[in-house]
């Protein structure tokens, strides 16, 4: 793949991963994003913070094909993919979870892994479902993927519930499995821990950091739990009210005073 | 010119007062009200009733029926129905206002005048006075509807402005939660939007009627050309409804200008234009909704899905299917000729219902227009049979293929919009095909259609009705396998996960369109190929029996059934086929309307039980035999609206 260089000044032969460049977002007359950049290259995990209301959201959103930047451009190891809709960027190896669990009720637990991992593996097909060629289309890359993921993930035991039956605990897991079950190479977490105890994020940071170091996968992870980000990401984006306040490495952005000042401050008063 | 304006401003106003109370109702409680036309009818009826039938003067049968009967059946129907919906999925909704529409008219007709009034009178009776303005003769029942829609218009317009109900009311629409923390009471205001709605639907009725007579389908096809007013509107906007109401009667009137004296054009314009002027502002709307991210609301599922409970174990199916394959052979030994050939025809009519169990029941879309899909088939078969020669069998599969891109067209048509407007675009394709494709001379031969043979294969003729019978359960089964086989594979899980989650399904590589308008393809040709097989069995295919209203009662009769269900689809057509035969046969004519009203009845029905009749008959007893694997509360699957992205 020919590496596209947007910055004249980026000299790598391979291009990040995922990277949005000069991303601005207007929701009316409000800049919800303002010029925002960010970038994560393959088994990095980019950490993005700030308040409510900073952005992160939207950033996801504009990330994954869901929101559209009224200026602005995002790839996906160098391919421009601002004008594509999710599913595209998903078959390009982003992968998404939510702030709020979007399950898909009436499906197993099992089903949500499967079914994506048939999505993005090309083993859907219409006409081959429609004469029945295609109900029992089971292979054992699929099996292995899936059962692996369920047991790195504790929802073995809980494989053929139906998601609406679950827990919100639950429910977060099966939104990081679905994620992962499609062999994404990048993957954004919004707020992941929200919901699980201490022994559920453990368990969930573990099985994000095996991702990153056995795959390759970048992370993309949304929190507002500072020590948290800090303490798993390699590099860490600090946003409020809509732009890119501070860019570095969790002991450079410890030690910020602009983020200090602008965050930490107004967060612990708050 | 100017009569044409005059006639114009009359379903301009007539239309205006009717949409006008459907936004009103619409916007204090969210539920769209399919059935607004079938209240105008009652209203109207019971007005014919006491004042032609009982001799009661206009004024206080107008009284009685608009200013007392109305808005207690509005009370009552808010109370009994759309209390207990306000927070129900919208297709619930739609499915429970959908069967008003069918039930309402017949129960009217059953409890007033049954036979059809010929030129009945509105506020004024013959002789109508007459004055001239302007230099044109205007009568005093179009006098009546400008004063109407006036009054109505300048009402509303007041009360919404100035009074302590017009505040509380745009309070409860811009935001409910917030106003019942406010200590408003949300429903006494959503009870009186009602009751006043329908006053509003029996007052169009009342002027509707010298205009149109009292027939109920022409009736309630043209009140809903009022929806495209309520659309124009975009289902909020008051002035611009109104503003619209006028320019669609302005419009279908001043059209007949350029057109020519008789003819396909002459028939087909007119009453095509609010529909083809509802599609193109949904088309809009669309695009605005895809161009802002698509972030529409969650669909949600009127059935859902349980994993793990829907399967019986193995000896329970076993048992099952040989029951059904026993009963299915039995049947021509026990039925006379007659009854066999009725049953024949509701399998027929199954197999259009299986395209309704795919496309609504596992895709999720509510579709109106299936019958139209069907009557492409039938009437697509016949020409190719009268005209070309065709045999019969690749004449039904050819206009059944035929079917598919009018099934696709639909789809990406209406691809990015909400159930709502989903379901009046179908609708709109439903009545757009009756007036334009099926009035075509040829197809339409002075609605008497064209000849379709019952079908032969290698010399094998399907001529009797036994052998029929067994040709129309062949291809039922089918078609049903088609139908399962999708549910059951990777599709199936597709189509479940875009019902809960649009946006999820798209971020996990989905390309939600594209399902969409796969299912809708492979629903057509299933349609086509029952509204063949239908139309085959009579002989004819005939455009009024593939006319969008009873495309409307083929869902309630679905619905009733089971719409998740293939055995549902088997029974409801059965039903439909079967019970109208049946009163007619056994019972008094003046319960002719009965059928009807049930399947009416039975879709409202679902409001209590979503799963109808055939899942909720299996799960009493399953429950009661024990056939359960395991005891499990998920039961019945509350699906979460899924959270709008923040």
């Amino acid at each position: 793949m020919a590496a596209v260089t947007t910055n004249g000044d980026r000299s790598a032969a391979d291009p990040p991963l995922l990277e949005a460049c000069g991303v601005t977002v207007r929701f009316g007359g409000l800049a919800a994003l303002d010029d925002v950049g960010v970038r994560v290259e393959a088994g990095r995990i980019l950490g993005i913070v700030g308040p409510n209301g900073a952005g992160k959201t939207t950033l996801f959103g504009v990330l994954s094909g869901l929101v559209q930047p009224a200026v602005g451009d995002v790839f996906i190891e160098g391919e421009r993919v601002t004008g594509l809709p999710p599913q595209e960027r998903a078959r390009r190896g982003l992968a998404r979870t939510f702030q709020r669990a979007h399950l898909f009720a009436e499906l197993t637990v099992r089903e949500h892994l499967e079914l994506t991992y048939r999505w993005l593996h090309g083993r859907q097909s219409y006409l081959r479902d429609l004469v029945g060629l295609g109900s029992r289309a089971r292979e054992d890359g699929e099996r292995d993927r899936v059962d692996r993921l369920l047991d790195n993930l504790g929802l073995a035991s809980v494989q053929h519930q139906a998601a609406s039956s679950l827990p919100l605990s639950t429910a977060r897991l099966v939104e990081v499995g679905r994620a992962l079950a499609g062999t994404p190479k990048v993957v954004l977490f919004d707020e992941p821990s929200s919901g699980l105890d201490s022994r559920e994020t453990e368990q969930l940071a573990s099985v994000l950091l095996r991702a990153c170091q056995d795959e390759g996968v970048a992370l993309v992870v949304v929190e507002h739990d500072f020590e948290l980000v800090l303490g798993l990401s390699d590099r860490v984006d600090v946003l409020d009210f809509g732009r890119l306040i501070a860019s570095g490495t969790p002991s450079e952005i410890r030690s910020d005073p602009v983020v200090q000042a602008a965050y930490i401050g107004t967060e612990r008063v708050t | 010119m100017n009569v044409l304006i005059v006639s114009g401003l009359v379903f301009g106003g007539i239309y205006a007062v009717a949409s006008l109370g459907l936004v009103l109702t619409y916007v204090s409680s969210r539920i769209f009200n399919f059935a607004q036309g079938a209240l105008a009818f009652f209203i109207a009826l019971l007005f014919y009733e006491l004042n032609t039938e009982r001799g009661w003067s206009t004024w206080s049968a107008a009284l009685v029926a608009i200013g007392v009967v109305a808005p207690l059946l509005g009370l009552a129907l808010w109370a009994v129905l759309f209390r207990r919906l306000s927070s129900a999925p919208t297709t619930v909704q739609l499915v429970a206002t959908i069967g008003l529409y069918v039930a309402i008219p017949p129960i009217a007709k059953t409890l007033f005048v049954a036979d059809e009034p010929s030129l009945p009178p509105g506020f004024f009776s013959a002789p109508v006075p007459e004055v001239d303005v302007f230099g044109v003769t205007l009568n005093a029942n179009q006098i009546a509807v400008f004063v109407s829609a006036v009054v109505v218009g300048l009402a509303l317009a007041l009360t919404l402005r100035f009074t302590m109900f017009g505040l509380t009311m745009r309070g409860v629409v811009d935001h409910r939660p917030l106003a019942s923390v406010m200590g408003i009471n949300p429903g006494v205001v959503t009870a009186a939007a009602w009751m006043i709605g329908t006053m509003m639907a029996g007052l169009a009725g009342v002027l509707l009627t010298p205009v149109l007579g009292l027939n109920e389908v022409s009736f309630s096809v043209l009140l809903i050309s009022s929806f495209a007013a309520v659309v124009v509107g975009r289902l909020r906007s008051f002035t611009w409804t109104f503003v619209g109401a006028l320019g669609l009667g302005l419009a279908q009137t001043l059209v007949t200008k350029v057109l020519p004296e008789s003819g396909w054009m002459a028939r087909a314009a007119r009453p095509s234009i609010p529909f083809v002027v509802m599609i193109l502002f949904l088309v809009a709307y669309g695009l605005v909704l895809h161009r802002r991210g698509g972030e529409e609301a969650p669909t949600t599922a009127l059935l859902t899905r349980t994993p793990g409970t829907g399967v019986a174990p193995w000896y329970a199916r076993v048992l099952i299917g040989v029951a059904l394959v026993v009963a299915a052979f039995l049947i021509p030994e026990l039925l006379t000729s007659f009854w066999l050939g009725v049953v024949a025809s509701g399998v027929a009519v199954g197999i259009a219902l299986l395209s309704l169990v795919l496309v609504t029941g596992e895709g999720g879309m509510i579709s109106l227009c299936q019958i139209s899909l069907a009557g492409i088939g039938a009437m697509g078969a016949a020409q190719l049979t009268e005209f070309y020669g065709w045999p019969n069998i690749p004449a039904i599969l050819v206009a059944a293929l035929a079917a598919v891109p009018f099934g696709v067209l639909v789809a990406v048509v209406s691809l990015r919009l909400g159930e709502l407007y989903l379901a009046l675009a179908t609708l709109s394709f439903a009545v757009l095909a009756d007036n334009a494709l099926f009035s075509i001379d040829r197809i339409d031969n002075l609605h008497a259609g064209q000849p379709l043979p019952r079908p032969s294969l290698f010399g094998f003729d399907f001529d009797s009705d036994v052998r029929f019978y067994f040709l129309a359960l062949g291809v039922f089964a089918v078609a049903a396998l088609l139908v399962l086989n999708v549910r059951r594979s990777t599709t199936g899980l597709t189509l479940a996960a875009i019902r809960s989650s649009e946006v999820a399904a798209r971020t996990i590589g989905v390309s939600t369109e594209r399902a969409k308008v796969a299912t809708f393809a492979i629903g057509a040709f299933i349609a086509g190929v029952g509204g063949g097989l239908v139309a085959s069995f009579s002989g004819r295919a005939t455009p009024p029996s593939f006319n969008a209203v009873i495309g409307i009662v083929w869902l309630a009769v679905v619905v009733t059934w089971g719409l998740r269900s293939v055995v549902g689809a088997l029974l409801a057509g059965v039903a439909f086929s079967l019970f109208p035969a049946l009163f007619s046969a056994y019972i008094p004519d003046s319960y002719a309307e009965v059928p009807t009203m049930l399947f009416g009845l039975g879709a409202i029905i679902v409001a209590r039980e979503p799963r109808g009749i055939v899942a909720q008959t299996v799960g009493h007893w399953r429950h009661l035999l024990r056939l359960d694997r395991r005891r499990d509360d998920n039961d019945t699957v509350a699906v979460e609206p899924s959270a709008q992205a923040a």
